[in-house]
């Protein structure tokens, strides 16, 4: 049990390891340790098997950097059959899936995405890769704690930041749906990870599905139409973060994270758009929706990150884009799916919208 | 009840103090309050409702016995603050836990939080009693 509470540990934010964990009847205890001292002590066999098929739908699900990308008919067919067709290879990340391998059992990083398991659901087929990287987080540190004697370097430096190497194993899929013409690249995006970094992930598996000759993925879809649907669509989930500029020369980030409350109808929120008296211009959202689902109740959250610069640069006049969503806080692919189907609702309205 | 009769137990209660008179001045301040304006009132909101000139001992009294009292107005709840500056709101019972033991487990990592005290800021939801009356301002 404890190898599973720490490939978990590594890869689920704690709201959603405890909603996984009550689904199969194990409460939780307060925080990862105090969890797996509880379950070290009395471990639960009959829970192994559930509890790794759960892991296996959350690696498809949690936590992902997602691009749609639109295809042919034909496409689909040619590539769901050719993701069937994929022999699995055997080593040890293909032995220890679903979980990942503890850091100390890894010899490389930085190597090119390996297939680990191909899925076939309900829902579509996939092919889970994985690869090694190296994330680094920079921390503080307190003098007092390591030298006797901090006066000495108190003198010369203002703070003194250390750097931490964290060597993470990331799941990424390809994942074709079987009720949409489409291929979703979704790729994990742990804490710590850079936009820009998920980007290099998404194309490292963009290009081993091209290097397969059976399709040629080229632009996902633009995403950055959905900020101002989804936001001004007060009926759809509640907006926890909003990054916007406005024609008085201010951008703002609001944030408002309790339980039940929509920035779109915060009084602030409100006197201000009614006091600036122009639309305002989003550029970045986090929404967050409420999934009821056998007596759970999830919470996923969609995010669409842009930059100040909206949608207009000069290179790019009104074709700036949001390529990839942040889909997170899923427990598995009831969330997911839904939050997906969030998103072609709005861009399908978006296309009869530009129709009429 | 009405907000008259409140204040007037409320000083029978807690006799001619300043706590008692900072209490009376908060009630009428948190009545003409909306919902959407309680939502997170922390100890530098009720001052300046109060426009009162620091953050002392008898408004924090003041503040925890409209809290915790049979006179509650006001329901306290806590945010974390975490390293990277990001912010969580609570559940009450680890919000408890914190104010009781000291000891906190991070709500996104399920990590332990070393000097969860130092981290925890505490904000009040405004919680009128049902059936509170009082005249508009």
């Amino acid at each position: 049990m404890e190898k599973i509470f720490n490939s978990m540990r590594d890869r689920m934010p704690w709201p959603v390891a405890r909603v996984l964990l009550r689904s199969l009847g194990l409460e939780p205890s307060q925080g990862w340790q105090r969890t797996i001292k509880k379950y070290a002590d009395a471990p639960q066999q009959k829970h192994i098997g559930p509890l790794l098929d759960k892991i296996e739908e959350h690696n498809l699900c949690g936590e992902k950097f997602t691009k749609i990308y639109e295809i042919e008919p034909e496409e689909h067919r040619l590539v769901q059959n050719w993701i069937s067709g994929l022999e699995v290879p055997e080593n040890l990340f293909t032995r220890a899936y679903p979980l990942t391998l503890p850091a100390n059992e890894i010899d490389e990083i930085g190597a090119p995405p390996q297939l680990v398991s191909v899925v076939r659901n309900d829902d579509g087929i996939g092919a889970v890769y994985t690869h090694v990287i190296r994330l680094t987080t920079r921390e503080k540190i307190e003098l007092g704690d390591l030298v006797d004697d901090p006066s000495v370097f108190e003198d010369q430096y203002d703070e003194i930041i250390g750097l931490k190497y964290r060597t993470v194993q990331l799941f990424s899929i390809a994942w074709v749906p079987h009720d949409r013409n489409a291929i979703e690249i979704r790729t994990d995006m742990p804490a710590g990870m850079s936009t820009d970094f998920a980007h290099a992930v998404q194309s490292q598996i963009r290009r081993t599905l091209n290097d397969s000759e059976i399709i040629e993925l080229n632009r996902p879809i633009d995403l950055f139409p959905l900020l101002e649907a989804i936001y001004e669509d007060s009926r759809d989930g509640l907006v926890v973060e909003l990054g916007f500029s406005t024609t008085s020369a201010s951008v703002k980030n609001e944030k408002m994270r309790r339980a039940g409350l929509d920035l779109r109808t915060e009084p602030y929120h409100l006197a201000g758009k009614k006091g600036l008296g122009t639309p305002i211009e989003p550029f970045r959202l986090f929404v967050r929706w409420t999934v009821a689902t056998d007596d759970i109740r999830l919470t996923p959250e969609l995010g669409l990150v842009g930059t100040a610069r909206g949608r207009s640069t000069i290179g790019e006049p009104g074709k700036v884009g949001i390529s990839g969503a942040i889909i997170r806080n899923c427990v598995g692919r009831a969330d997911f799916e839904y939050v997906i189907s969030r998103m072609h609702h709005h861009l399908e309205s978006l296309k009869e919208e530009v129709g009429t | 009840m009405k907000v008259d009769e409140l204040k007037l137990e409320l000083n029978a209660a807690l006799g001619t103090t300043q706590v008692a008179s900072l209490c009376v001045q908060l009630i009428d301040q948190l009545v003409h309050l909306d919902d959407a304006h309680g939502q997170m009132l922390t100890y530098t909101s009720l001052q300046k409702l109060l426009n009162y000139p620091e953050i002392d001992t008898p408004l924090v009294s003041a503040v925890h016995f409209l809290t915790s009292s049979r006179y509650a107005l006001l329901e306290a709840h806590g945010q974390l603050i975490d390293d990277d500056g990001d912010e969580y709101p609570l559940e009450d019972v680890d919000f408890n836990e914190v104010l009781k033991s000291g000891f906190l487990v991070h709500p996104g990592t399920g990590e332990i939080v070393i000097d969860a005290k130092d981290k925890v800021m505490p904000y009040f939801a405004l919680s009128l009693p049902k059936g509170l009356e009082w005249a508009p301002k």
